[in-house]
């Protein structure tokens, strides 16, 4: 939901993993299989940066977007989030 | 006088103390960065090999992103640990709940052993003769935190079980 909620607060632009890691505090270790089980499941897509690592002075991005699949994922996952809240709050 | 030689010493002693972190941190920093990119390709060996030269460019852009250079490490040290769950989501191999479950359950039971036996020897140490003349506060001190550890720890592993059972169960 973390990572999710990362793409909606910066209003569905493209995050690196580098930006998302950033936003959410999360080591690689544990982001990076995240994006990859998001990924896989269609609620992420992604892209490489064009650009070549030697023009620009470091290993290239991937790019990560939201998809209308992982919005809806999110959605979901939010009113799930805020049942449970009120079923542990009875 | 005494007093500005001792102030004159603390001041000096201080600007040398600061160059010489400066410098243990510059030095120790430069030993970084092989360990890093040892960390995250032994990290991507994991990796199927067709798509590590992938893997390995994409956690090393993720890394090069980070600032300080003590958390670059303890990322690509944490990738490096972690690098088997990240592949076992790139090759989508799931464990079944079954095997979580066996898994989790074998944990969680070594676990209460471990933690049973701990406060059941802080117990009966009196009992079974255990000398704790010496320091018999420090003795007691030490087994219960430990034993305080390891229950919250074997009560965390209980909870991984239930999570695994709970898996399975649709509440919708």
């Amino acid at each position: 939901m973390r990572v999710l909620s990362t793409f909606v607060e910066a209003g569905h632009v493209e995050l690196s993993g580098a930006d998302i890691s950033e936003r959410t505090g999360m080591l690689s270790g544990t982001l990076y299989p995240i994006l990859i089980r998001f990924r896989d499941a269609g609620w992420l897509k992604d892209r490489w940066e064009d650009d070549k690592p030697i023009e620009l002075g470091r290993p290239k991005k991937r790019f990560y977007r939201l998809t209308p699949t992982g919005q809806r994922a999110f959605v979901r996952g939010q009113e799930k989030a805020r049942t449970g809240a009120i079923v542990w709050a009875r | 006088m005494g007093t500005l030689v001792v102030a004159a010493f603390a001041v000096l002693s201080a600007i040398v103390i600061g160059l010489l972190n400066a410098w243990a941190r510059a030095e120790i920093s430069a030993h970084y960065e092989p360990l890093i990119t040892w960390f995250i390709r032994t990290g991507c060996n994991r990796f199927a090999e067709e798509d590590r030269a992938d893997h390995m460019a994409e956690v090393l852009a993720m890394n090069s992103a980070i600032r300080s250079p003590t958390r670059r490490l303890w990322d690509a040290a944490s990738f490096c640990l972690l690098a088997t769950r990240a592949a076992r989501a790139a090759n989508d191999v799931r464990r079944s709940s079954a095997e979580l479950f066996y898994y989790e359950t074998t944990e969680a039971i070594i676990a209460c052993i471990g933690t049973a036996s701990l406060m059941l020897g802080t117990l009966a140490a009196p009992y079974l003769g255990i000398d704790t003349r010496i320091g018999p506060l420090y003795a007691v001190t030490w087994f219960a935190g430990v034993s305080l550890v390891a229950s919250v720890y074997s009560l965390y592993r209980i909870g991984r079980c239930v999570r695994v059972v709970f898996r399975e169960v649709d509440f919708d």
